[in-house]
């Protein structure tokens, strides 16, 4: 992955301090980077959504319920 | 008695010119007529064995040609069943094909409609859900659920990446 590939971070209330660092090691091991932005959300319902460059990684509630309807 | 030598020759004379007028006037002219009856009798004999033979060709030519025609209308029942039966079978065939066609048609018919419905409603039943959802999430859900959701999606992300 690029260096300067923006990550941006999806949640409805802010990440809690375990969150973070939890979030962090898992884009150190998967990215080799431990910089993003976080937004807060409320369309997302719920959960977490992770836009690494143009892929976008959705666990949130507003994601299931698209992947429910589209299936 | 007295022989008269003259006298028997005059009767000798007169026998003779009468038995030749007899033999030239009456017995020729009689075996004549009775030779040109035999003749035309034995005519008709052979003319009637004639017809009787020609009778009898006719009859055995007749029945030849009855036992010909009975073979032939024989053989042409035979073949006239035989194009029944295989008309028969092909028409039972096509009907069968064209019902097996209508039957899987019609099945077609009834599957896509079923699925038709069957997804009307799954949209109507996820587009309650997600409206449900929205709103319940929106106005119900406090902070300590939304870091457990928040976690649990730490963890989907895990896997993923």
């Amino acid at each position: 992955m690029a260096k300067n590939t923006s990550v941006i971070v999806e949640t409805v209330v802010p990440l809690s301090t375990q969150q973070a660092q939890t979030l962090k090691v898992m884009l150190k091991k998967s990215f080799g980077t431990e910089e993003y932005t976080t937004e807060l959300n409320p369309e997302i319902l719920g959960g977490v959504r992770v836009r690494v460059g143009s892929t976008l990684y959705d666990a949130s509630l507003r994601g299931k319920l698209e992947q429910l309807r589209t299936s | 008695m007295d022989i008269k030598l003259d006298q028997i020759l005059f009767q000798m004379v007169n026998f003779g010119v009468v038995f030749g007028a007899i033999v030239f006037l009456v017995y020729k002219p009689v075996i004549k007529v009775l030779d040109e009856r035999a003749k035309k009798i034995h005519d008709a004999d052979r003319a009637a064995e004639e017809s009787l033979k020609e009778k009898d060709a006719i009859d055995e030519l007749k029945k030849k040609e009855k036992v010909r025609a009975e073979k032939e209308s024989a053989k042409m029942m035979e073949k006239a069943r035989e194009q029944a039966t295989e008309l028969k079978k092909e028409l039972t065939e096509k009907a069968r094909v064209e019902i097996k066609l209508d039957k899987e048609k019609a099945v077609k018919s009834w599957e896509l409609e079923k699925k038709g419905e069957h997804a009307a409603m799954r949209k109507e039943f996820v587009d309650a859900v997600y409206a449900v959802t929205e709103k319940v999430v929106g106005k119900a859900v406090d902070k300590k659920a939304h870091a457990s959701l928040i976690d649990k999606g730490l963890k989907e992300l895990a896997q993923a990446m």
